[in-house]
């Protein structure tokens, strides 16, 4: 009795909630637009910075490069959720730019523009496959990630020997991955944009 | 109803096997790459793709690889390479823990810097 009275309750709120969003109650995800949408990624944008900060004070002793828990990917992963594509990309292009060139320097961007193209892309595409939740397309984003860095790396320095690296990286995406996936579909749950 | 729920789940049986599926084909993969590596006799210090120097593995010395404004000291002791500094951004290279098996390197990314160790 009660939980069905709970139920009741959700449902309803639902419906509130999405009256109050946007007149579209055709489509399950209603897209913030206009002013708020700019707003929004502004937001985005700076809270993916500090995270990718935050993140450089970790110390990590890894015996491979690029093992990370990438929470930068946190806010990606929640504005391809809550925002729609054109907004991630945006979010994303803008974070590696802005921290390319507030901490490194341009030959990072590249990189990790790289990364983060096949990482978005491959997260678009999963997305789209109902058999995956939230953590599985955080999975597949986080090896996408690493591969598309160690792609562009072997390009750039023309050595093939670097696809070694692919199975640490692997196993650190994974994990990484399913942490980050299941921690976004906690927030994505529980945030109202 | 049901349809929602389902899409609010956290985790599906689609994600486990995925995330199983990359563990069964890298864990694999790095334990036969672990247990046939074998040490290396030289370092060879490439930068930009083409060869700068190679070092015999039996020495011992600190070389600086020096390029317009890039800096990096690799230095050979007890058969194993690191990168002890480096005035590169991310510092990638200087983290890297020392190497000494055959087709292991060490990469500085901004400065296109690539150590590896080969044998004859």
């Amino acid at each position: 009795m009660w939980d069905d009275m709970k139920e009741h309750n959700r449902v309803d709120m639902k419906k509130n909630k999405h009256n109050r969003c946007e007149k579209n109650t055709e489509k399950a995800a209603a897209y913030p637009k206009g002013n708020r949408l700019v707003a929004l990624c502004g937001v985005f944008i700076a809270l993916a910075m500090i995270l990718s900060y935050l993140e450089s004070l970790i110390p990590v002793t890894a015996a491979v490069p690029g093992v990370k828990l990438g929470l930068a990917n946190l806010v990606t992963i929640i504005a391809l959720k809550k925002l729609g594509i054109k907004p991630t990309i945006v979010i994303s292009v803008g974070r590696i730019v802005l921290s390319g060139l507030l901490f490194s320097n341009a030959a990072v961007i590249i990189y990790s523009l790289a990364g983060a193209a096949l990482s978005i892309a491959v997260m678009l595409v999963v997305d789209k496959i109902r058999f995956f939740t939230v953590t599985g397309v955080s999975i597949c984003g986080a090896i996408a990630h690493n591969a598309g860095q160690i792609l562009v790396a072997a390009i750039a320095l023309e050595n093939l020997n670097i696809f070694y690296y692919m199975a640490i990286l692997g196993i650190s995406g994974a994990i990484a991955g399913a942490l980050i996936g299941i921690l976004a579909g906690y927030l994505i749950k529980n945030i109202r944009i | 109803m049901g349809d929602d729920e389902k899409k609010d789940r956290r985790i599906s049986k689609g994600d486990i096997i995925l995330f199983i599926g990359i563990l069964v084909i890298c864990v694999p993969a790095l334990i036969i790459w672990s247990i046939q590596k074998k040490p290396g006799t030289y370092v060879k210090i490439m930068v930009d793709g083409e060869t700068v120097r190679l070092i015999s593995l039996e020495e011992e010395e600190a070389y600086i690889v020096k390029e317009e404004t890039y800096m990096n000291t690799i230095v050979i002791k007890d058969g194993s390479v690191s990168v002890t500094e480096a005035n590169c951004p991310d510092k990638i290279c200087v983290k890297h823990s020392a190497i000494n098996a055959v087709g292991e390197t060490i990469i500085c990314l901004p400065h296109k810097l690539v150590v590896e160790i080969c044998e004859d």
